[in-house]
């Protein structure tokens, strides 16, 4: 599809518990931006050697990147590939597998790879094998975040140029999330499914489905002094309370998401690391404008003051989340602060809105997916917060399978989402909001808002386009197809003895940057 | 009767394998939602739905799937794509280990506590077995599950607190790793089969034969177990052949709670997935197990008493 604005897709929970499917463009390469909070003075130094159990929630089920879309997996092949551009912790872009890039033209951007990066199959990396993988991700599941990507030019082994077919402000941003680069001859001779073959820093040596996935340190990784540990193991262990049980006896050494309530307690334990909170997902309510009472841009704008962030942080995130009222985190260079609802909950102005919309009394679906257990306690809130202007809510909790087709068919009045959070708005509101977008559930449409969209994305001037965002925020705030309503926090917790884990806008888990002081 | 009891699960077999096959279809949701992500395009899901087949009417697809199973082939797995019968043959061995475990404890711990509460009935042995059997019927095994990682693996690190360690790895530590989950799981099934020995007991110690050798003198020990055991034995098989589908059930909650990549743990993402093919044959083999479980009581029945097999022959 050329000449279509790349879409992202947003993220919603899908499989047992807590898995979460996030989409990978919005994941990709992260800010080492925080540190472990152990004091890693203690610690010391990295040093090389030993093994560390890390405990997801979900296992993994797909190990390429062109295809594999369950953050699941995601977390893990992370490890296994590398992209060509990373992001630094003041969300630069810096060097990764590529040595320098630069911007030819609108159209044309110009790449060099680092020398001699091997794979894990022992062949040599190569400007070929950068234009196998886009040019094969163009045709695979993942393939709407490169559309925009007409061709790959290679010129020789070390240098290649991407052309496009549109102007594209969030390039950088793509190439560090989302595009893993394989090897063309591992994935012609054996399923890349299965047998992932990259230039990450481990290789996978045994995976056990459902259950483990072994990954053993590449020695050949091209930053010579990583990565440290000579095996990391990640075990999929789907229940939050035997996950810090097992951290507790020292099975883990490194745990995603602890129950909310008991944070506190462990961040105050001296038994145990943890890296800073980071709100990293935010979360947000989709309304249909397409039938029902949110027809109305009146009611869209008096739900908007109804809305009590307050609470929702604490009943919905037991306090482990930040309000929100746009796409990216606090910490993103674009982050506005834009909130035209400031002050809100305000049920007066809610409901002389609500009023003038003719609305009230009309019956309102709140369509909750069952994976998140967040997704019930928010649609709580707002259920209440309507009750006090006079309408009735009534909550729908199904499965993900089933929630999806809701979605589609538009069989709802007010539905939930999050996102991981994005490395360029410019992909999260244009998912959510362009008019054509596939991913644009509200079926909000505007022409306005598609011409303030397309020239966010096609602007390549960074700080023009910093410059315009707090109108774009503000352009959708105003007209409320969609809602932002909190950021829930990120937080991973460590044995007292694991060095160099954090928590980053992307969710990636960055296995090379960790060691084990008990290794020596 | 061997040969008709084998004969009549061929249609129990079809009549299960058809209402299971119509039932996953009537809940909600769509495989293709799943495979792509829930944010998929409505194009993506139309080209998914037509690359699994599901955009054939139902009966053809029900055809093709029979047609598959009876050549040993359950398709494959809408998300991994991997062939289901490889993920049976990964998956299988591990329920089986932990579902026989749970058996023999269940077996080895309650009958001995059963015949012995009916022995001392109304003693306080009788009482803290009663006590016992009722506990470990009314409290979950999910419950027994957490309480015992706290007690085991967290206070007294005797276990690790999650997880499966192959038989390869080393008998003792495979063992370890499924001790709580067995447990947990034989718990349930030992209360009632300690209830039951118990009141069968009781029923055939109070019956004249064994007023009879009492008076004739024989010890407490061979009338128990020569003569009472033996003929309370028929309603203790009968329950342990129908607990059999309680062991199975339970094993999808306790794989779920110690992450063991056993079929229970299986059908629970097949089923959030919408996995028909994979569901399908994992709900297949539960069935088939139990059908055999039962068939295996009916021949004991036999076995423990001569007269039915009269009745059976005629």
């Amino acid at each position: 599809m050329p000449n279509q604005l790349p879409r992202r897709r947003p993220v919603n929970a899908l499989a047992f518990a807590c898995t979460a499917l996030v989409m990978a463009i919005l994941a990709g390469c992260a800010p080492a931006s925080t540190t472990n909070s152990a004091a890693p003075a203690e610690l010391g130094d990295p040093v090389q050697g030993g093994s560390a159990t890390l405990a997801t929630q979900g296992a993994p089920v797909n190990m390429d990147p062109a295809e594999a879309q369950l953050y699941a997996s995601i977390q893990v092949y992370q490890n296994i590939f590398s992209t060509l551009i990373n992001v630094d912790e003041n969300f630069e872009f810096v060097s990764n597998l590529a040595e320098s890039w630069q911007q030819d033209d609108d159209l044309t951007w110009s790449f060099t790879l680092v020398e001699g990066v091997k794979f894990h199959n022992g062949e040599t990396l190569t400007a070929g094998d950068v234009a196998f993988s886009i040019e094969r991700m163009r045709t695979a599941a993942q393939g709407v975040f490169v559309s925009v990507f007409e061709s790959v030019e290679v010129i020789d082994d070390l240098n290649f140029k991407i052309h496009l077919s549109a102007p594209y402000g969030p390039m950088e941003a793509t190439l560090a999330s989302v595009v893993g680069i394989v090897n063309q001859k591992a994935v012609e001779s054996s399923d890349p499914k299965e047998k992932p073959v990259g230039t990450g820093p481990y290789k996978l040596t045994k995976w056990v489905k459902g259950s483990t996935v072994t990954l053993t340190r590449f020695d050949d990784y091209f930053k010579s002094e990583k990565p440290y540990l000579d095996e990391v193991v990640f075990e999929a262990v789907p229940d939050d309370s035997v996950r810090l049980a097992g951290l507790q006896t020292g099975q883990f050494d490194w745990i995603q998401t602890v129950p909310a309530q008991q944070i506190p307690e462990l961040v105050k334990s001296s038994k145990f690391g943890h890296t800073d909170a980071g709100a990293y997902l935010p979360y947000l309510l989709i309304l249909n404008t397409t039938s029902g009472p949110f027809t109305s841009l009146e009611a869209r704008q008096g739900l908007n003051w109804l809305i009590d962030r307050e609470q929702i942080v604490d009943l919905a995130f037991s306090g482990a989340a930040v309000e929100a009222s746009e796409a990216v985190s606090n910490d993103h260079p674009f982050y506005s602060g834009v909130d035209i609802y400031e002050g809100a909950p305000d049920i007066d102005k809610g409901q002389a809105l609500f009023d003038e919309a003719g609305v009230v009394g009309e019956p309102i679906v709140i369509l909750v997916d069952q994976a998140d257990s967040a997704y019930a306690l928010i649609a709580q809130v707002i259920q209440s917060e309507l009750a006090e202007v006079g309408m009735t809510a009534t909550i729908e909790t199904v499965a993900s399978s089933e929630y999806f087709g809701r979605m589609v068919s538009k069989d709802f009045d007010i539905a939930m989402t999050y996102f991981t959070a994005s490395l360029d708005p410019a992909l999260t509101y244009n998912l959510l909001g362009q008019s054509e977008s596939g991913f644009n559930f509200t079926g909000y449409q505007s022409s306005e808002l598609d011409a303030a969209l397309e020239e966010f994305t096609t602007s390549t001037d960074q700080d023009a386009r910093k410059a315009f965002y707090p109108d774009l925020v503000e352009a959708f705030q105003e007209e409320s197809p969609f809602i932002f309503v909190a950021n829930r926090e990120t937080q991973y917790f460590t044995s007292s003895t694991l060095g160099g884990a954090s928590s980053v806008p992307t969710l990636e888990v960055r296995a090379e940057d960790l060691w084990q002081a008990a290794a020596e | 009767m061997i040969l008709r009891r084998l004969a009549l699960t061929v249609p129990i077999l079809l009549g299960t394998s058809t209402i299971v096959f119509l039932i996953l279809r009537l809940v909600p949701g769509d495989p293709a939602a799943s495979i792509l992500g829930s944010n998929a395009t409505e194009e993506a899901i139309i080209r998914v739905r037509a690359e699994l087949g599901l955009d054939q009417p139902l009966w053809q697809q029900f055809v093709s799937w029979l047609g598959g199973v009876l050549r040993g082939d359950f398709g494959r797995d809408y998300i991994t794509n991997q062939a289901i019968t490889e993920e049976l043959a990964a998956r299988l061995p591990i329920t089986i280990e932990l579902a026989g475990i749970a058996f023999l404890l269940a077996l080895a711990t309650a009958i001995p506590l059963g015949v012995v509460g009916a022995v001392r009935n109304g003693g306080w042995a009788d009482r803290v077995v009663r006590a016992v059997a009722v506990l470990s019927i009314a409290v979950p095994d999910f419950v027994f599950g957490i309480l015992g990682i706290l007690s085991f693996a967290l206070a007294l690190s005797l276990v690790p607190s999650s997880g499966y360690t192959p038989i390869e790895d080393g008998l003792l530590e495979n063992l370890r790793s499924l001790a709580i989950p067995a447990i947990a799981l034989s718990l349930g099934l030992g209360g009632v089969l300690a209830r039951v020995t118990r009141s069968a007991m009781l029923d055939v110690l109070g019956s004249d034969y064994v007023r009879f050798a009492k008076a004739s003198g024989f010890g407490t020990g061979a009338i128990v177990f020569r003569y009472a055991l033996r003929n309370a034995s028929i309603p203790i098989v009968t329950v342990i052949g129908l607990q059999v589908g309680y062991i199975l059930g339970g094993t999808v909650v306790v794989e779920q709670l110690f992450s063991l990549p056993g079929l229970g743990q299986l059908i629970v993402e097949a089923m959030l997935a919408r996995n028909y093919p994979v569901l399908q044959a994992c709900i297949l083999v539960f069935v088939v197990a139990f059908i055999f479980a039962n068939l295996i009581t009916d021949l004991l029945y036999a076995v423990l008493n001569p007269r039915l097999r009269k009745v059976g022959a005629a």
